[in-house]
């Protein structure tokens, strides 16, 4: 990409002018939510798929069997994602390709001048977090990162609750997200449907390795990536950024002080010799003076909830799109909360308008990139500790994790 | 505990116990005393070492309940507080109309010679060096959770201990409720299948260090015998009612309630020592004129060689969120209430129709915890909560109060009793 530098400055987007998008990484995540999302809004906000982009053959056909569809069009197809950055006719991409692909497909987009959608978790390490997020300020793009749950009305809502001071200070903050099964086993080669299993003349396989150890194809290891520590981090990295994300949207805290990790895989010890943890913690200290907790358990679904624990009460997300909050267990309630109370929704545009619309107008997305750089440095710091077993410092003037 | 001494291991404490035999504050009992045996029809002569609110309303009542019926009777009190000792003698002059010996040192109590056994109910910082020097002294000893902070002071008194042959009840009483064995006997059936997470978050609003602060004059305190091994201090009657909230006497949340939590879990699984341990906390909502140290929340986490995490949590800031939970492949125990503790299938992958619905957990009558100590005294048995489970609690929060203090994950060798850090 060494070619394509801050010249291309995003390209300003007229009133008039169609947006053409580029699909990157077109598995279940990229169709479903990135292109379906959009093609909601296509004709409202004049917008079109125009390129789409994956390393499995089946993926990518899929995907422009579906722009057939709803422009009549032959997009163009690609393996490597530098080949759609290399267009001189396309204004942004969404990139839902695996976890360790987003920083440096991110920082690529960048610097070939695209406005991006990009997946969580962002980054998986500071030095690729770092180059993504100083290109992405250099060139000036439009970029909104894949932490929907912020653009549910009743995130907006929690957020103006908060901002009244109505609960007080929060002394514990936590989400437990657990499951009968990790979710990578809804991936695995198992599940694929007839006609679609991965084979080797399909897959581009370095390009789905990119940055990742080099190792022979295993159809398996594509299919259940989400399950390998050499292309997620696991459940804490994956599931809880939406957490931590959500949390630094509502409250406003920017950055962990101290982070500790611990797991293992207890329950999922098979044939697939699956990596990430199948049970996880992460305790995060935050300056704002309250424990931030997540952890994910695959060996019981039961246990699940998501709770802010506060002075004068507490705010109850265990469905978070249906935030409820009460004077429960608050040591200072002070009697201007009484019984259980819905959060008020406001009324904001969903996530991936939100972006379309910004592409335009050029003002800020609801996740920008602080948002993103946010989770990803919550995220880096759970995972380094989980690894080292040491608890993980963040300097924010340094932009640096460091260790106890 | 006593499987894994190996002879020389204890011939080398041994002799590090005669070197350092006043590390414990009581420099004539230098000679290791075998306990002496109690004959049937015996009467049993126990001294109260703390006369707080557990000494008193704990122990002591919890052996009045028995002691006619037992054939005991306290025949002396120690406390560093004058009003304390005063109050322990005046409800044993009410039980036994005699005028038991008061002390402001413990180690004036284990002079006295014809006193069989000790109830230790000082606070955490005394317990260890009381329980050695009781041990010395050839007195049986019922001694309060947490048993050790650290793993130097723990050696020395379950060494001392086993070589005085001593009765010991570690104070960790919720082994003796009937459901207790009865979750016992559950989990060995296999019905729940292999557990993943075993978590307890006993939380409420406001520390519990707070309800104890109450006015102390110097004229009525032994401070130095108040202060023991912990960092010298003037006296402050803060410091003395207020121990519970400070780090120089205790280890706060995780190492005071939560030894509970592990004691139990320790009790019904099997399980004995932790692979690994982090700690994470701090002050967040308590931050006043009194300045305590300990953490109005705190988490541990434990990992553990049968293949489950351990997570205990407190958190002083808000009162909700409690729960106590053994989360199984076949389904869950649920322990939010340690006294009426019920199963279900809930939650399991695995659950395999065995379990229907919200069973209650059965109870299996044991004696309480006081009675079961005071059983063994007379028949030699095994305690309900002895010195190994004492050990093991502890290893289990020095590993926690160690990775809070350093940020380092901490590892336990079971082979050398050690525990060293990531």
């Amino acid at each position: 990409m060494s070619s394509l530098t801050a010249r291309e400055r995003a390209g300003s987007i007229g009133a008039n002018d169609r947006i053409r998008i580029a699909q990157i990484g077109c598995g279940g995540r990229g169709r479903q939510a990135h292109m379906e999302g959009v093609h909601k809004h296509d004709k409202a906000q004049n917008v079109e798929f125009v390129a789409v982009c994956d390393p499995w053959r089946i993926a990518r056909e899929e995907a422009a069997a579906m722009c057939k569809q709803w422009y009549g069009t032959d997009v163009k197809q690609f393996v490597s994602y530098r080949d759609v950055l290399a267009m001189k006719d396309l204004d942004a991409v969404m990139i839902a390709s695996p976890d360790h692909h987003h920083a440096l497909q991110l920082e690529a987009a960048a610097r070939a001048g695209k406005h991006v959608y990009v997946e969580k978790p962002m980054a998986r390490n500071m030095k690729e977090l770092l180059a993504a997020v100083d290109a992405v300020q250099a060139a000036g793009i439009v970029v909104q990162v894949g932490t929907q749950t912020r653009s549910l009305p009743t995130s907006t809502g929690a957020r103006e609750l908060w901002k009244s001071g109505l609960l007080g200070k929060a002394s514990r903050i936590e989400q437990c997200r657990n499951g009968e099964r990790p979710y990578w086993y809804g991936f695995v080669k198992a599940h694929l449907p007839k006609g679609k299993e991965i084979r080797k003349e399909d897959i581009a396989w370095d390009e789905f390795l990119m940055n990742a150890p080099k190792r022979p194809f295993d159809p398996e290891v594509y299919a259940g990536w989400y399950g390998y520590l050499d292309y997620s981090d696991g459940p804490v990295a994956n599931l809880g950024c939406h957490f931590l994300d959500l949390m630094h949207y509502i409250t406003g805290a920017s950055y962990p002080l101290n982070c500790f990790c611990n797991g293992g895989i207890y329950t999922w010890k098979d044939e697939h010799h699956f990596t990430c943890p199948d049970h996880a913690e992460a305790l995060w200290e935050y300056p704002e003076g309250f424990m931030v907790a997540y952890s994910s358990n695959f060996g019981s679904s039961g246990g699940s909830r998501h709770r802010y624990f506060c002075e004068k009460g507490q705010l109850n997300m265990d469905n978070w799109s249906a935030p409820t909050y009460s004077a429960e267990g608050g040591p200072k309630r002070d009697g201007k909360i009484r019984g259980v109370n819905p959060v008020q929704p406001i009324e904001t545009p969903d996530h991936f308008l939100d972006w379309l619309q910004c592409l335009r107008t050029g003002k800020k997305t609801r996740a920008p990139i602080e948002a993103g750089y946010q989770h990803s440095v919550a995220v880096i710091m759970a995972a380094i500790s989980y690894r080292t077993g040491r608890k993980t410092l963040y300097n924010p003037r340094k932009r640096e994790i460091t260790f106890a | 505990m006593n499987h894994n001494i190996t002879r020389r291991d204890f011939l080398k404490t041994s002799a590090t116990l005669a070197a350092g035999a006043s590390m414990v504050g009581c420099t004539s009992l230098t000679a290791l005393q075998r306990a002496r045996s109690i004959g049937a029809n015996d009467r049993i002569r126990i001294a109260q070492i703390g006369c707080g609110g557990r000494g008193i309303g704990a122990h002591m009542a919890g052996v009045h309940k028995h002691d006619k019926v037992q054939n005991v009777e306290f025949v002396a009190v120690s406390d560093p507080w004058r009003l304390a000792r005063e109050k322990a003698a005046a409800l044993c002059k009410e039980w036994y109309g005699t005028d038991v010996k008061q002390f402001s040192r413990y180690c004036d109590v284990l002079e006295l010679k014809d006193v069989d056994a000790v109830m230790i109910a000082s606070p955490d910082h005394h317990h260890c060096a009381h329980l050695e020097a009781a041990a010395r002294a050839g007195k049986h000893a019922y001694v309060e959770k947490p048993l050790a902070r650290n793993m130097r002071e723990l050696h020395r008194a379950c060494a001392a201990a086993e070589a005085a042959g001593i009765v010991v009840q570690i104070g960790t009483q919720i082994r003796s409720l009937p459901t207790s064995t009865g979750a016992h006997e559950l989990w060995k059936t296999g019905l729940l299948g292999k557990a993943s997470r075993i978590e307890q978050c006993r939380n409420s609003e406001r520390p519990y260090w707070y309800s104890r602060l109450k006015d102390i004059k110097k004229e009525d305190m032994d401070w130095e015998e108040f202060i023991g091994n912990a960092p010298k201090r003037p006296f402050s009657a803060e410091l003395y009612s207020g121990w519970y909230g400070y780090l120089d006497y205790t280890d706060g949340p995780v190492s005071n309630l939560g030894c509970h939590f592990i004691d139990l879990m320790h009790y019904i699984t099997g399980a004995k020592y932790p692979t690994n341990c982090v700690c994470n906390g701090g002050i967040y909502t308590w931050k006043d004129e009194h300045n305590f140290t300990c953490p109005d929340h705190v988490e541990a986490l434990w990992e553990y060689p049968e293949g489950f995490m351990v997570a205990y949590s407190t958190n002083f800031g808000n009162g909700s969120g409690n729960r106590h939970r053994y989360f199984c492949e076949k389904g869950q125990l649920i322990m939010d209430n340690w006294s009426a503790p019920t199963y279900s299938a809930e939650g399991g992958p695995k659950r395999d129709g065995s379990i229907r619905g919200v069973n209650e957990v059965k109870a299996i009558e044991t004696p309480d915890h006081f009675l079961d100590w005071l059983q063994c005294l007379r028949s030699g048995k095994k305690t309900r909560a002895p010195l190994e489970a004492g050990y093991q609690h502890s290893v289990a929060v020095i590993m926690a109060v160690m990775s809070y203090t350093t940020g380092r994950k901490t590892f336990y060798d079971p082979q050398r009793r050690q525990i060293y850090t990531a």
